[in-house]
């Protein structure tokens, strides 16, 4: 079962290993970041980063709408991290059962507006979003479960 | 409730602190002491002192740089008068994230945190080059 989806620049690291895997006794990670999934070194960075115990997969976008119908026979919880809104985005086109969304971090950027402590969404981003929300996706801001949520209503 | 005293030379404790609130956001019951060589009351007083605010049923972990440091030593002195504290030495993120934020801190509970925060000191240049596709992740 998928107990949470999360935007996530910096994909796994301290906030997610230690905080949201505990949250969701997750089994499962699946990293959705084509520019990772096509580079063997962010791979492995990956696979270091990952709790014990903890499966990890990372995929492109488009391996991971292939993967799904398989991933929902998993018993198991899975977090998904989406690298970027562009991959986000297009995985929620295609797979629309996802309907609530955790903004965790994205990269402060030239012409980005800040919506929470650490989102910052620029032109595109924000184009992304909106085509998240007039799906009637519920897209949250928080970094860590102990961290207040904000929701995001309109970029 | 869980109360961890983190204890080390310099500034060491405050900013595992820093980095903890950086990490999993605000946490209550965790405090940082650092060791000076103008102090006049010493960590252990200072200690000492917290511990008296606290509540019999607290369970205290403190945790120290190094074993053998002159903090380590002090706080090992405090033992005698607080049985219920629980002195870890060798401060490191992944032990302060572990007993923080681990429910279970009973019996072999707390030793597999220990370990967990041990295996952590990695050569990751080593293991990089190691990493291979395995272990049954695949889909």
């Amino acid at each position: 079962m998928i107990k949470l989806v999360r935007l996530d620049y910096r994909l796994l690291h301290g906030q997610v290993c230690f905080t949201w895997v505990q949250h969701c006794d997750a089994q499962r990670i699946i990293v959705v970041d084509d520019a990772s999934a096509s580079n063997d070194l962010k791979k492995s960075a990956l696979k270091l980063a990952k709790p014990q115990g903890v499966r990890l997969n990372v995929f492109t976008c488009e391996m991971a709408i292939k993967k799904m119908p398989k991933v929902e026979q998993l018993d198991e919880n899975i977090i998904m991290i989406f690298g970027s809104t562009r991959e986000l985005a297009c995985f929620c086109m295609a797979w629309p059962k996802v309907r609530e969304i955790n903004y965790g971090a994205t990269a402060n950027k030239e012409g980005a507006h800040q919506y929470g402590d650490s989102i910052f969404l620029d032109a595109n981003e924000r184009e992304d979003t909106q085509r998240l929300l007039d799906r009637g996706v519920f897209v949250y801001i928080q970094q860590t479960p102990m961290m207040s949520r904000k929701r995001l209503v309109s970029v | 409730m869980r109360r961890v005293i983190l204890a080390s030379h310099g500034s060491l404790a405050e900013g595992a602190l820093d980095t903890l609130h950086m990490i999993v956001g605000p946490v209550e019951g965790v405090y940082a002491f650092s060791l000076r060589r103008d102090d006049v009351e010493s960590v252990s007083d200072r200690v000492r002192a917290l511990l008296g605010t606290f509540s019999p049923d607290d369970r205290v972990f403190v945790v120290t740089d190094m074993v053998g440091s002159s903090v380590n030593n002090d706080m090992v002195g405090l033992l005698a008068d607080h049985p219920e504290i629980t002195l870890l030495s060798g401060l490191n993120m992944p032990l302060v994230l572990g007993l923080v934020l681990n429910e279970d801190l009973g019996g072999p509970a707390l030793g597999q945190t220990i370990d967990t925060a041990r295996e952590n000191i990695k050569n990751c240049s080593l293991a990089i080059s190691e990493a291979e596709d395995d272990e049954g992740d695949d889909l």
